[in-house]
């Protein structure tokens, strides 16, 4: 084949320019540290990394809502360990008054010890966390949830549940409504222990010992409870923050340009490139009117 | 044989090897010159057959020319030049969505619905509230932006279908003259120069050259003639509307008939402007639709902080992402967003719950938005890296043509200058022919003194 000027410099500036491109390529693996920039240099691994990243964003997040759910749960531990506290209080007052002493002037004395904790219990279970009503269920402004009466309490909030997610398809309910305690009812006992003390009715006091035996058993339970949710608050922490580590290997391995790789693919090219206008130049300057005379 | 014989093949020698060596230094001067055939003497001219002596002159050299590669490098440069326009189109729409940084629709919709978790696990707070403004402003905004570039992309693409076309009437303008000359006088200088116009003629469109016997062309395109007879045709965009869509072809001017345009940069342009743009918008607005509808009728089943009946969260009723917009309302008073199921219940975050889910459903075509929007993707960016592997194919497939042109066509300076030695030496050999003539002559002469 009959080969002239213009083809040869034609296949040397095709060759030339493809040296360049690649030479680029690699030195914007390099630059970025990414081995995809956009969707089209590698279409389906994009949009796989790309679906990691969103798992990865949403996972994310449900370590916050996890995070301000525990600051929740652990104040609401509290509160309950501390009216699970009074009860033991309370349970403590029967028992001396009903074993210990009949005397009414000490009796009289027990039942303002008595009307002290009742009041500390209702605080607790009008106390806010966050500015929030912890025991109104979703009530958790205006009213307080609870109030007094002389036959008991009054509830005034509900008994809804507070969810938080923790997964694509999984929530957690964080609270303890006031329902709840409204259903132990730990302040009717103490009211009738107050007057029983007050009126000194023995009777009705030796009643009132197993009453409030079992009432400081179930707000026991009721602690526990709270516990296993912040159990399973803490599992689920763990299981996501695993989650995303493997993420982010995973997405390293698919996006992420591997450093060693890519210099020396560069300085490859670049070889490649310095010999091919090396070439350029040699063809060029060769002719025949080098050797014509 | 007569001595006056052979003082005039002596100068037909002369002149022969003059003609060569012009010819050859024609070549030379136009080694580097764009579209230049490489010329070379009409030997049955310069044998002068039809009698007499023939002076030679550049202008009656033939060229050197390969028909069949050249009608093939014209149909595979109309190839390249949609290839190259497709690719650059698409990469213009995959910039438009950007979604190699976190700048895109993607972390938009993720920051959106993650406010509303936020908000479910603080929904009386206006700090959270507000954030769920913003991100959804932020939302909004970026389907408009969206829509915008891509409704100017398309307008661009009808500017630049405007000045290609403005360019194609020009270069048959200029065809017509040089084809006019060219029926007169075929010179080799006219012949470039109509072969170099075609050849750029043929990037834009698919042309076909019909060789008529003197010498002119007729230049059509898929049956539509364009140069013929003198008369040449000026081709227009025309656009045709029907409701709010608008399809754009090309048009012969004052004759009304339409283009048939499959291929080229102009073909390219136009099945951009049709069908590729106009598929990603229509994708782009149901999304938008499709999240303005749902998170709507969530929102409106709920209640907000004031103890009412929530209003719509988006304005409702758009027809196309570039209308998005968050309720004006919800902007004044963040308290107005719905987070809760019932109504008074302030701490009850489960309609937001259930608002950032919409994530997970199918709310369009069987489909989750995310995965949507990631078909979306994975289509541009698979026409992209096609059109990317179609031209570079075929700018191999032009590249070849092109060698195997200039293999017949191209001046090849080692050639010319070998060639130049063996004329120089003819040149003198004739010249030493007639200086041997001359001398027979005299010697002649001088016997009968």
């Amino acid at each position: 084949m009959r080969i002239t000027e213009s083809m040869i410099t034609r296949g040397l500036l095709v060759d030339v320019n493809d040296c360049r491109v690649k030479m680029n390529e690699s030195q914007k693996s390099i630059s970025t540290g990414k081995a995809i920039r956009k969707v089209s240099d590698d279409p389906a691994r994009f949009t796989k990394a790309s679906n990691l990243k969103e798992k990865y964003s949403r996972n994310e997040q449900y370590l916050q809502n996890i995070q301000e759910a525990i600051g929740w749960v652990d104040n609401t531990s509290t509160l309950l360990e501390d009216i699970y506290s009074l009860s033991l209080e309370a349970q403590e007052v029967v028992n001396t008054a009903a074993n210990l002493t009949s005397d009414s002037n000490i009796r009289q004395n027990l039942a303002s010890q008595v009307d002290s904790t009742l009041n500390e219990m209702l605080t607790l279970t009008n106390s806010k966390y966050l500015d929030k009503y912890v025991f109104g269920g979703n009530q958790t402004k205006g009213q307080t949830p609870f109030s007094l009466t002389e036959d008991g309490a009054e509830y005034t909030g509900n008994a809804n549940r507070m969810y938080r997610k923790v997964a694509d398809n999984a929530v957690l309910a964080i609270n303890v409504s006031g329902e709840r305690l409204l259903e132990i009812d730990p302040f009717t006992p103490m009211l009738e222990l107050k007057s029983a003390l007050e009126q000194n009715d023995t009777e009705k006091i030796n009643e009132l010992l197993d009453t409030m035996n079992t009432l400081a058993s179930r707000l026991s339970g009721l602690c526990s409870e709270c516990g296993t949710i912040k159990n399973q608050l803490l599992l689920s922490q763990n299981r996501l923050e695993t989650a995303n580590l493997n993420l982010e290997t995973v997405l390293s391995n698919l996006e992420d340009a591997d450093m060693a790789t890519a210099i020396t693919r560069y300085n490859t090219d670049e070889l490649a490139y310095q010999s091919a206008l090396q070439v350029i130049s040699d063809v060029i300057n060769n002719s025949l009117l080098n050797f014509l005379g | 044989m007569s001595i006056s014989r052979l003082m005039r093949l002596s100068n037909q020698a002369l002149l022969n090897s003059r003609a060569a060596i012009d010819a050859t230094a024609n070549n030379i001067a136009n080694v580097n010159t764009d579209g230049y055939k490489r010329r070379r003497t009409d030997t049955l001219q310069l044998l002068g057959l039809n009698g007499g002596i023939n002076t030679l002159d550049s202008d009656t050299l033939l060229r050197y020319r390969n028909q069949f590669v050249e009608t093939m490098l014209y149909r595979e440069q109309t190839n390249l030049g949609k290839y190259q326009t497709t690719k650059s189109l698409g990469e213009n729409i995959e910039t438009i969505f950007g979604e190699g940084d976190d700048s895109g629709l993607q972390s938009a919709l993720t920051n959106f619905w993650n406010s509303w978790q936020e908000l479910s696990n603080d929904p009386e707070s206006m700090t959270t509230r507000n954030t769920v403004v913003d991100k959804a402003a932020a939302l909004s905004s970026t389907f408009r932006k969206l829509y915008d570039d891509l409704n100017n992309l398309k307008s661009e693409t009808k500017t630049e279908l405007q000045s290609k076309t403005d360019q194609i009437n020009t270069i048959l303008n200029q065809l017509q003259k040089v084809n006019r000359q060219i029926e007169g006088n075929a010179t080799g200088d006219l012949l470039d120069q109509r072969d170099l116009l075609i050849n750029e003629l043929s990037g834009f469109m698919d042309v076909q050259i019909k060789q008529l016997s003197g010498n002119g062309v007729i230049v059509s395109s898929n049956g539509q003639i364009l140069l013929a007879d003198g008369h040449v045709s000026t081709l227009e965009v025309a656009e045709t509307r029907s409701g709010d869509s608008s399809s754009l072809e090309i048009r012969l001017k004052n004759e009304g008939r339409a283009l048939n345009v499959n291929s080229g940069e102009l073909g390219a342009l136009l099945e951009t402007h049709k069908q590729v743009i106009p598929e990603y918008i229509d994708r782009l607005n149901s999304m938008a639709m499709a999240v303005t509808e749902q998170v709507n009728k969530v929102h409106c089943s709920g209640y907000d902080l004031n103890g009412k009946k929530a209003a719509a969260f988006f304005e409702a009723s758009i027809t196309n992402a570039g209308e998005m917009r968050v309720n004006s309302d919800l902007l004044g008073d963040a308290s107005l967003i719905a987070a809760s199921r019932n109504a008074n219940e302030p701490g009850n975050g489960v309609l937001a719950l259930r608002i950032s889910d919409l994530q997970f459903e199918s709310i369009l075509n069987g489909r989750n938005i995310s995965e949507f929007y990631h078909t979306l993707l994975n289509r541009i960016g698979n026409q992209v890296e096609e059109a990317r592997a179609q031209e570079s194919s075929q700018e191999l497939i032009v590249n070849n043509l092109k060698n195997q042109r200039d293999s017949i066509s191209g001046v090849s300076l080692d050639e010319e200058m070998t060639k130049l030695i063996e004329f120089e030496t003819a040149y003198q050999a004739a010249s030493r022919l007639v200086q041997t003539i001359d001398e027979m002559a005299q010697s002649v002469l001088n016997m009968v003194s």
